[in-house]
């Protein structure tokens, strides 16, 4: 498994329990201004986690295999990022027209603003996963 | 994605060049040890640069390495 794939298959866990977390915390029975500072709040909290925990184990992952994490990005690799973001491009397309339909049904900015969050969230999630599905298959 | 219309003769290549490893040509070619098995198993088709870079580790011409496959054409 090459140190790209390696640390694709980290930011899954990473996004998938941070924003699992959120969804699970966040008082979705709060609107108004009170919704939007819990959403903050608890965004910064996400934040800071999934940065430590990415850099704290990227780190242990180079430093275990320093040779793969100095690899440049060669071509396949490029190929393989490029399909993974045009396929989470138009999940990202798909998740902001939802949004508009969310932004028409409500008015309540928090539910809609975390509409917008989860959309860029799932389209993260298939970028990922496109990339690590075309390692996998040996692509 | 489609496997690519042509085959190659990498694997037998390396045996022939002193059982060269998949890293080892990697290497002198500059892509990963996964990129050249891509390669030779027909699930990745490289840029023009790569297959001469291929070509011109083991002294051959490219269609040495790779040949067109007219039966997937």
């Amino acid at each position: 498994m090459t140190f790209r794939e390696k640390i694709d298959w980290l930011t899954i866990m990473v996004i998938g329990l941070a924003f699992g977390w959120y969804a699970l915390i966040y008082p979705w029975s709060l609107r108004g201004v009170s919704a939007l500072a819990a959403q903050g709040g608890l965004l910064l909290v996400v934040a800071v986690a999934m940065t430590l925990v990415l850099t704290i184990a990227a780190i242990a992952l180079a430093i275990h295999r320093p040779r793969d994490a100095n690899a440049r990005a060669d071509e396949r690799d490029k190929d393989i990022t490029r399909r993974a973001a045009t396929r989470a491009y138009y999940v990202l397309i798909v998740g902001g027209a939802c949004c508009f339909a969310v932004g028409y049904w409500t008015a309540d900015l928090a539910i809609v603003l975390n509409s917008l969050l989860g959309s860029v969230v799932v389209a993260e999630l298939v970028r990922l996963a496109s990339q690590v599905a075309a390692y996998r298959m040996g692509e | 994605m489609a496997k690519p219309p042509f085959t190659n003769d990498i694997r037998t290549l390396r045996f022939l060049a002193g059982e060269m490893t998949q890293g080892e040509l990697g290497d002198r070619v500059g892509v990963t040890r996964q990129t050249i098995a891509a390669i030779e198993q027909g699930k990745y088709s490289p840029s023009l640069e790569v297959a001469f870079r291929i070509a011109r580790v083991f002294g051959k011409p490219l269609e040495a390495v790779f040949q067109w496959d007219d039966a997937t054409d």
